[in-house]
C-alpha cells in the first residue's frame, strides 16, 4: 500500500475531534501545561494551511523547537505533580503525547494513531465526570473522529461534511445494540479489579470529620449534590431531617474531632413510633463513613455502627454508593458506657474560660440538667445572636470571643459554644455532623440534599432520656431547620440565577427545570453509572436468567456478538444484492423498452455500444438513452448507488412513444 | 489527496493521450487501433508481442513510440548465434584498474525492441524474458535494476517461417498482449507511397510527455475503479474459456489479470472513470490470443477464438 498523504480537509477533522476530546480536561486541570497539546495540534494545522515546513529533516530549528516545547511540558508536569503516573499526571502527559503525534503526523498511519489515540482520550475524560454532558460531549468528539475517519477514506470527497457527519452517526448508530449487549452482560465484578487510580476522588468537597469555624459554611455555597434520598414508606416533616455523619466528642480548645478507632459496640437504642424505609445514593466523598437519618436499626453491607452511633465503613467511599434502611424519628438511646460519658464532659484546660465561667453559673443556678439547656437556648434567642453565613474574624479565645464579642456566626458556631457551655456545667455533650433538611424533586419524587445543608447540631445526656439531640441553631434561627438553609439565608441559594430570580413565574420555571435535569441525572447515575453486580444480577433475574454465572454471561455475550456481526453482515450483503440486481433489473427493463421499438439489445454488447447503436437508429431519443446508459453506468460499474432512485425514476419515465 | 489529483489530472491526461497517438498515426498510417492496443500495454506495465511478417512497420511503431514518450530505446537484433551476454551485458576484466567492470547490455534501457525473437534459441530467448519479468537482470551473482519505465517490444515472425525457434506458451504468458500491423489499406498504402521517407520523419518527432509522466499515467491506471459486476462478467469469460471444451485449456488467473490490467489502460484511455464490458472487449483479443488454443480440429485462427468467447459470454 502506497503512503497517502494527510490532506488540509482530514486535518480539520483530525485536530477538530483531539481538541475537542482534550477541552473538557482544562476545566480541571488549568495548569500552563494543559495549553501545550493546542499549541502544537494548532502549530500543525497553521503548517498545513499556508504550506509551512514542518519539523523533521531538513529543518532543525524548528525540531528543537518542538522538541523543548514537549521538554518543557513533560518537566511541568513533573514539577506540578512529582510524578508521571497517576490519573492527573498520566493523562496530562497523555494529553501532551497526543499534540505531539497530530504535530508529526505526515501519512495515513500516523493518522490512524492519531485517531485511536482521540478514542483513548475521551476515555480519560470519564476518569474525572460520568456526568450526562460529558458523556454527551463525547459522544459529539466521537463522532467528528468518526467523520473524520471517513473524510479519510472517502477518496472521492465527493460527500458533503454534513453527509460524513451523519453517516458517522449512522455508524454509531449501528453499533449501538453491540454496545448494549456489552454493557448489559460484560461480568461485573465487585472490587477494584481495574479500579479508577488512587487519586481519581481526592479533593470532594464534603463535611469532613473535623469542625473548625468556617469548615461548613464554606459548602453553603456548593449547589454539588451530597446524595440523593427516595422515601419508600413514611416522608418525615422537614424538621426532622438530621442527616447524621461523624459525632465529634473531643475539641482542643479550636477544632472539633472525632473518636477514631472506636471498637466499642453501639449503645443500647430503643425505637417507638412509625419507621421510615429509604434509599440513600451517596455521591462519592473519599470519606470512610455514611449518612443516615437518624436513627437507623441496622447498617448497610461493608458498614458499622460506632458507639456513638456514627455509620462507619471500612473502606473510603470511592464510587456512588446506594443503600436501603430503616430509620425511626422517635428513638431513645438509653445507654451509654462511663467512658462515653467521661468523653462527653472533655474540655481543654486554659481555654474558653469566660464560657466555662458562665456554663459553672449556670449550673449553680438550676437543679435539673434540662434547665440548663433550656437557659441557653434561650439566651441564644433573647440575646443578640446573629445567623450568618460570613461571620466576622474572632479576635482571641475562638468560643468566648464569639458568645461575648461578635455574636455573629454559623452552625458550627452555635453548635461548639453550646457543647462547651454544657460540658462546662458538667452535662455530657457531643457534636454531630452531617446534613439537615433536603430539597423534594417532584418530578422525579426523590428528596436531593446538596452540599448546601451541611449541618453541625450537639447533643446532650440526660439521665433518664439518654442522649437527646439538641439544636441550638433553631433557638437563633428557627427558619434553618423548619424551612430550610435556602429560606435563612437567601444568600445561600445561589442557584436561581438572577435573570429567573426576578419573578415568581421564571423562578418556578427555573426550579422545575432545575428538578427535571436533576432526575434525568439522576436516572442516569443510577442505571448507567451504578451498574454494578447487583443491578446487573436484578437485570439478568428479570430477564429469566435466574441462575447464571461468570461463565455463562461470557458464552451468552459471545453468542450475541457474534449474532449481531452475522446479522449485519447478512443485512450488509443482502443490500449490496439489492442493488446490484435492482440495477440490472432496471436495466433490462430499459433494454426491453427499447426491443419493442426494434432495437434488440444482444447478449454480449456492453452499455457504451448499446447506447449508440440504439442512438442511431432511434436518433430522436439519442440524449435520453445515453443520459440513462451514463446513469446506469455509475450506479452499476462506479459503484455508485446512490443515483440508484435516480435510474429507477429515469427509466420510469423513459416512453418512447408520445 | 490522490484522487482529488486524478480528478485535476484526467482531462490532462486525456489531453496528453490524444497527442500520442495523433503524433504516432502520422508516422504509421492507418494503424490507430494497434497503436492504442500498443500503448494501453505500455500504460499497464504489460510487454508486447507483435506478430507479423517483415515488412509491415513493426520496427517504425516502436521506434515511434519510444521517440513520443521520450524514452530511450535500444535495438536488438535475434539471431540463432545471440547469447545472453548480448543482451544483458557482461564484466570485462581491466588491465588498468585491475578490476572487473560491467558494461551493460542493450536491455538497460527503457524501451528494448527484440526484433525476431523466435530466430534466437530458447536460451537466450528465456534470458529475455527473465529480465522482463523480473525488471531486473542478475550478471555475476550482482543484481541491477533495469531503468523505469521498462518496455519490452518483441517481434516474432509467423514460425511457420524457416529457422525458427517458436516461444512456448509459458513464455508467450510472459506477453501482455500479442498484437498483428497486418497491411495498411489501399487509403494508408496510396498515403505511405506518395508521403515522405518515414526515417527522416521519424527523426523529427518530439517527445509529447516525459517519462515521469508516463510512471503517473501507469499509477493512474491502477486507481481505475473496477466494480463487482466488471469482475463478475471477467470471471465469467475465464469460466466459460475453462469449461467449454471449445478450448485445449482455458485461461490461467495470469490472463485474468493481465485482462484486467489492460482494461483499466484503455477505460483510461477512452476517458472512463471505470472499467467497462466494452473496455474489456476491446483488448481481449490482443490479451488472450496467445493464450488460448483452439483443440485440434478447429481451424480457427486465436483471433476468431477470441471473439467467438466475446459472442459467447453475456455480459451479467
Amino acid at each position: 500500500m502506497t503512503e497517502k498523504q494527510l490532506g488540509v480537509r482530514e486535518l480539520y477533522w483530525l485536530t477538530g475531534g483531539i481538541s475537542m476530546s482534550i477541552l473538557p480536561h482544562t476545566l480541571h486541570n488549568p495548569q500552563w501545561f494543559i495549553v501545550l497539546p493546542f499549541i502544537l495540534i494548532a502549530w500543525r494545522l497553521t503548517c498545513a494551511i499556508y504550506h509551512w515546513p514542518l519539523p523533521g529533516p531538513g529543518h532543525a530549528v524548528l525540531k528543537v523547537i518542538k522538541l523543548l516545547t514537549i521538554a518543557a511540558g513533560i518537566l511541568g508536569i513533573y514539577g506540578y505533580y512529582h510524578t508521571l503516573f497517576g490519573r492527573d499526571a498520566g493523562t496530562t502527559l497523555l494529553l501532551l503525547l497526543a499534540g505531539s503525534k497530530v504535530l508529526e503526523s505526515h501519512i495515513d498511519r500516523d493518522f490512524y494513531v492519531t485517531t485511536f489515540l482521540g478514542f483513548f482520550i475521551i476515555i480519560t475524560n470519564f476518569f474525572y465526570s460520568q456526568s450526562i454532558v460529558t458523556a454527551v460531549f463525547m459522544l459529539l468528539t466521537l463522532l467528528v473522529i468518526i467523520a473524520g475517519l471517513i473524510t479519510f477514506n472517502d477518496p472521492g470527497k465527493r460527500q458533503l461534511p454534513t453527509a460524513r457527519v451523519v453517516l458517522g452517526g449512522q455508524m454509531i448508530l449501528q453499533a449501538l445494540p453491540m454496545m448494549l449487549v456489552l454493557f448489559l452482560l460484560f461480568p461485573r465484578i465487585n472490587g477494584p479489579l481495574w479500579g479508577m487510580p488512587e487519586d481519581a476522588v481526592r479533593g470532594r468537597m464534603g463535611v469532613d470529620d473535623v469542625l473548625t469555624p468556617g469548615s461548613l459554611s464554606r459548602l453553603i455555597q456548593s449547589n454539588e449534590v451530597a446524595f440523593r434520598v427516595e422515601f419508600i414508606s413514611g416522608q418525615p416533616d422537614n424538621t426532622a431531617l438530621y442527616w447524621r455523619g461523624p459525632v465529634l466528642t473531643y475539641t482542643d480548645g479550636r477544632a472539633w474531632r472525632r473518636r477514631l478507632n472506636n471498637l466499642d459496640p453501639p449503645a443500647a437504642i430503643q425505637f417507638s413510633g412509625e419507621p421510615i424505609e429509604y434509599i440513600i445514593t451517596l455521591e462519592p466523598t473519599d470519606k470512610r463513613w455514611l449518612y443516615v437519618l437518624e436513627m437507623p436499626t441496622a447498617t448497610p453491607d461493608k458498614a458499622q455502627l460506632t458507639e456513638a452511633y456514627q455509620v462507619v465503613t471500612r473502606e473510603a467511599v470511592k464510587d456512588r454508593w446506594r443503600y436501603l434502611l430503616r430509620s425511626y424519628p422517635d428513638y431513645r438511646l438509653e445507654t451509654a458506657s462511663w467512658r462515653e460519658l467521661r468523653r462527653g464532659l472533655q474540655l481543654p484546660r486554659g481555654y474558653h474560660p469566660k464560657t466555662v465561667a458562665l456554663g459553672r453559673e449556670w449550673a449553680n443556678q438550676a437543679d435539673r440538667p434540662i434547665d440548663i439547656i433550656n437557659r441557653a437556648l434561650r439566651w441564644f434567642n433573647e440575646e443578640e445572636f446573629h445567623y450568618t453565613l460570613s461571620p466576622p474574624l474572632v479576635p482571641g479565645d475562638l468560643i468566648d470571643g464569639f458568645l461575648f464579642n461578635t455574636r455573629q456566626g454559623f452552625c458550627e458556631h452555635y453548635a461548639a459554644a453550646f457543647a462547651v457551655l454544657m460540658r462546662a456545667a458538667g452535662i455530657p455533650a457531643r457534636i454531630v455532623t452531617g446534613y439537615q433538611g433536603g430539597t423534594y424533586n417532584p418530578v422525579g419524587d426523590y428528596h436531593i440534599v446538596y452540599q448546601r445543608n451541611a449541618h453541625a447540631w450537639a447533643e446532650v445526656w440526660l439521665g433518664d432520656k439518654g442522649w437527646v439531640r439538641v439544636d441550638p441553631t433553631s433557638a437563633v434561627s428557627p427558619a434553618r431547620v423548619e424551612r430550610g438553609i435556602e429560606s435563612a439565608l437567601p444568600e445561600a441559594a445561589l442557584d436561581v440565577p438572577v435573570v429567573f430570580s426576578r419573578n415568581q413565574f421564571t423562578r418556578t420555571l427555573w426550579l422545575s427545570l432545575r428538578n427535571a435535569w436533576d432526575n434525568v441525572n439522576n436516572r442516569w447515575n443510577q442505571w448507567v453509572i451504578s451498574y454494578g453486580p447487583q443491578r446487573q444480577d436484578n437485570f439478568l433475574n428479570r430477564i429469566g436468567l435466574t441462575r447464571h454465572n461468570v461463565f455463562l454471561l461470557v458464552i451468552l455475550m459471545i453468542c450475541l456478538v457474534l449474532f449481531l456481526l452475522t446479522a449485519l453482515a447478512l443485512g450488509l450483503l443482502k443490500q449490496y444484492r439489492a442493488e446490484k440486481d435492482a440495477a440490472r433489473e432496471l436495466y433490462n427493463r430499459f433494454c426491453r423498452k427499447l426491443s419493442r421499438a426494434g432495437v434488440k439489445r444482444l447478449c454480449h454488447e456492453g452499455p457504451l455500444d448499446f447506447a449508440r447503436r440504439a442512438g442511431r437508429k432511434l436518433h430522436p431519443f439519442a440524449n435520453t438513452i445515453d443520459d440513462i446508459t451514463r446513469l446506469y453506468i455509475d450506479v452499476r460499474y462506479a459503484s455508485q448507488t446512490e443515483k440508484l432512485p435516480q435510474l429507477k425514476k429515469r427509466i420510469s419515465g423513459f416512453r418512447l412513444h408520445g | 489527496m490522490s484522487t482529488s489529483r486524478k480528478e485535476i489530472l484526467l482531462p490532462q491526461i486525456r489531453q496528453e493521450i490524444d497527442g500520442i497517438i495523433e503524433a504516432a498515426r502520422m508516422i504509421i498510417l492507418g494503424k490507430e487501433h494497434a497503436i492504442r492496443l500498443a500503448l494501453a500495454c505500455l500504460f499497464a506495465r504489460g510487454h508486447l508481442l507483435i506478430e507479423d511478417l517483415p515488412g509491415v512497420g513493426k520496427t517504425t511503431l516502436s521506434h515511434v513510440l519510444a521517440n513520443i514518450l521520450g524514452l530511450g530505446f535500444q535495438r536488438i537484433q535475434f539471431t540463432s548465434d545471440l547469447l545472453p551476454a548480448d543482451i544483458l551485458g557482461v564484466s570485462v576484466y581491466n588491465r588498468d584498474t585491475g578490476t572487473f567492470t560491467f558494461h551493460p547490455g542493450p536491455i538497460f534501457t527503457q524501451i528494448t525492441l527484440a526484433d525476431e525473437i523466435n530466430r534466437a534459441t530458447p536460451r537466450t530467448q528465456s534470458a529475455l524474458l527473465e529480465a522482463m519479468e523480473e525488471q531486473q537482470v542478475t550478471v555475476e551473482g550482482e543484481t541491477r535494476q533495469l531503468p523505469q519505465p521498462f518496455f519490452v517490444i518483441a517481434t516474432q515472425n509467423p514460425s511457420n517461417q524457416v529457422g525458427t525457434f517458436p516461444l512456448p506458451e509459458s513464455q508467450l504468458d510472459r506477453f501482455m498482449m500479442r498484437i498483428k500491423l497486418g497491411f495498411p489499406d489501399t487509403v494508408a498504402e496510396r498515403e505511405l507511397l506518395m508521403g515522405r521517407d518515414r526515417r527522416t520523419m521519424l527523426k523529427e518527432v518530439k517527445a509529447v510527455i516525459t517519462p515521469e509522466r508516463l510512471l503517473a499515467i501507469q499509477r493512474l491506471c491502477d486507481e481505475v475503479h473496477a466494480s463487482t459486476a466488471i469482475l463478475d462478467y471477467l470471471q465469467d469469460l475465464l469460466e466459460y474459456s475453462r469449461n467449454s471444451r471449445e478450448f485445449s485449456h482455458g485461461l490461467s488467473p495470469r490472463a485474468g489479470l493481465a485482462i484486467l490490467h489492460a482494461a483499466r489502460a484503455w477505460a483510461l484511455m477512452e476517458g472512463h472513470q471505470q472499467v467497462l464490458p466494452e473496455d474489456i472487449q476491446a483488448i481481449l483479443p490482443s490479451v488472450i490470443s496467445h493464450r488460448l488454443n483452439g483443440l485440434q480440429e478447429d481451424e480457427r485462427r486465436p483471433e476468431e477464438l477470441a471473439q467467438h468467447l466475446i459472442i459467447q459470454v453475456p455480459i451479467p
